[in-house]
């Protein structure tokens, strides 16, 4: 009898220091989005005291200030610009569909080929291609629009390709051989078929490119120097910046909190995508 | 004969089909990554070797641009050095820590979940606004000092410390480290338990299981993590600028920062061409170096 009691101790005293641990750990983790959270709803005074504050105190709805500190473009217009940036992700995603299909089933000749040309564009970083891309654009006229965002959208994506393609190279082959028997052509084998099927990797794709769009700066911030047509992080960046005597941190923080809105409504949706996403990812060799 | 020659010419017939429509699926990839990423990739390399700035006519000279990297430019060294510290430190720090954490996230505890959303969180809310919000928290009566100040000590105005700044930047990168810590936490339920506890039948220590069974088949995925990490870490550009716009002093000044204030607002095309493309043959060759000896480190499990 002591013997089993002195176990159920031990564990409970491992299990309070777990907590312990784990809690502080947690503070870290969380405090400061709390404290974004807090400062959102704060007056001006209150979020330059050099005090930690747990709560409001009082209450303030900072929506008003949004649009006095924010002007070119205000607040709802930044919003709209950077859904129209990613919003690109629908072609980019259809687009790598259609490749992973095709280098999955089909096959064709020299296709193996195209596959490691296509994985090799992950290495090719960013800075190199800008430049270039930048000079291209601009002799185009497609500076300031959304152009270059939207068309380049249409090759696709090589990390969802290559997931697309090993997720597809999983579904039996038998239901491709019974669809052909029936007289199905490739396309309608495509979209009736394997399109369905792939709703878990085509989920974990959208809110993978949906995250990285909504929150890019790079791109826009070389592409899109004209006030009216700023993405969210743009304008937010700018407000920063522009030389106050006081920065308004609690209507910033509201802002802010408003811009990471759409990325924490995606994850708690869609959670469970997410995990498997990163288990379907290849790190399983 | 009439049949052997029909029956030949459904083969053909099937294979050229089939070819043609890989291709018409892989259509828009082919032409948007020709025209998009390979063709700039290979222009910026014959930009490289030009003069050229914005509006004026580019003129050919060779490796000077390289040269004068090397030789005059006295900022190069600096960014140099910045980004090579952020990426070891953030690198090494991340890969280590957040293994722990998934070690203490591995326990069957009540509300593992819930701890297992919050360490994640943070890495949710990537981008600008985070970077705004720990601009606030680094402020003089921000929360980071104001923690400080309970413990006695007197914080710095860290993003305008140039002591301090690259600290700063190193933490927040930090904060979000919650995604490597999914990526471990699955590997580690993905080996079988029955591992340890033979382990254990003959006499392993706990530490011992950890460095002769965990270890090895987390090997894979801490490659992996280890690949990303890197990468990601020597191409940082966005939380850093928001953040420092790499101030104080160049204090934060790192390689990416460099590039683009020499391609976008010197309007120096040829000479940040060039910037880019040092910075892409150290990537590439650590690319190649990791794979390489990656059979040196990493011990796939059997049958998988």
């Amino acid at each position: 009898m002591i013997k089993i009691n002195n176990k159920k101790n031990k564990n409970r005293i491992y299990t309070i220091i777990w907590y312990m641990i784990a809690s502080v750990i947690g503070i870290f983790f969380i405090f400061p989005i709390y404290s974004m959270l807090i400062g959102a709803f704060s007056t001006l005074e209150q979020v330059y005291m050099p005090q930690i504050n747990l709560w409001p105190h009082p209450i303030k709805l900072n929506f008003s200030e949004i649009n006095q500190y924010m002007k070119d473009p205000d607040f709802l217009i930044a919003y709209k610009n950077s859904f129209l940036i990613a919003l690109s992700i629908i072609p980019r995603v259809t687009v790598s569909m259609l490749a992973g299909f095709a280098l999955a089933r089909l096959r064709g000749k020299g296709s193996m080929i195209v596959f490691y040309f296509i994985l090799a564009t992950v290495m090719l970083p960013f800075s190199i291609i800008i430049i270039p891309q930048y000079i291209m654009f601009n002799q185009f006229g497609w500076i300031d629009t959304y152009l270059p965002f939207w068309l380049p959208a249409f090759m696709g994506d090589a990390f969802f390709i290559f997931i697309i393609r090993q997720f597809i190279m999983g579904i039996p082959k038998e239901l491709d051989e019974a669809a052909y028997i029936d007289g199905c052509s490739t396309w309608r084998l495509f979209f009736q078929i394997i399109v369905p099927l792939c709703k878990p990797v085509i989920s974990v794709c959208l809110i993978f490119s949906f995250v990285s769009y909504w929150n890019s700066f790079l791109g826009p911030l070389i592409f899109l120097s004209r006030s009216s047509h700023k993405s969210l992080p743009l304008a937010i960046n700018a407000l920063v910046y522009q030389l106050y005597q006081v920065t308004p941190w609690n209507t910033v923080m509201l802002i802010c909190l408003l811009a990471a809105i759409p990325l924490f409504l995606i994850f708690f949706l869609l959670q469970k995508y997410i995990i498997s996403g990163f288990v379907m990812s290849g790190v399983k060799q | 004969m009439i049949k052997f020659f029909s029956l030949k010419k459904k083969k053909l017939s099937f294979e050229r089909k089939n070819t043609i429509n890989t291709y018409l699926f892989l259509a828009p990839t082919i032409i948007g990554m020709f025209l998009f990423l390979y063709l700039p990739f290979i222009t910026s390399l014959i930009i490289s070797f030009t003069d050229w700035v914005l509006l004026r006519s580019p003129k050919f000279i060779g490796f000077e641009n390289y040269i004068n990297i090397f030789t005059k430019d006295p900022h190069v060294l600096n960014s140099f050095k910045v980004t090579i510290i952020f990426t070891i430190v953030t690198v090494v720090l991340k890969m280590s820590l957040s293994l722990l954490l998934a070690l203490l996230l591995n326990v069957d505890v009540k509300g593992n979940s819930v701890y297992r959303f919050i360490y994640y969180l943070p890495s949710m809310v990537i981008g600008v606004p985070m970077a705004v919000l720990w601009i606030w928290m680094y402020g003089r009566e921000g929360l980071v000092n104001s923690v400080l100040v309970l413990f006695g000590i007197e914080g710095p105005v860290w993003l305008y410390d140039k002591s301090w700044a690259l600290v700063a930047v190193i933490i927040i990168d930090l904060w979000s480290m919650g995604n490597l810590v999914i990526i471990y936490l699955a590997g580690l339920k993905n080996i079988p338990s029955v591992y340890y506890e033979s382990a254990a039948i003959d006499g392993a220590k706990k530490l011992t299981s950890f460095f002769k069974i965990t270890l090895p088949l987390l090997s894979p995925i801490v490659l992996f993590n280890f690949f990303l990490a890197s990468i990601s870490s020597l191409q940082s550009f966005d939380n850093i600028f928001v953040l420092t716009r790499g101030g104080p002093d160049r204090a934060t000044h790192l390689w990416s920062i460099m590039l683009y204030e020499t391609a976008f607002q010197s309007r120096e095309m040829g000479y940040a061409s060039a910037l880019g493309w040092l910075q892409f043959i150290v990537i590439f060759l650590f690319t190649i170096a990791i794979f390489r000896n990656s059979k040196r480190f990493v011990f796939y499990m059997a049958g998988d």
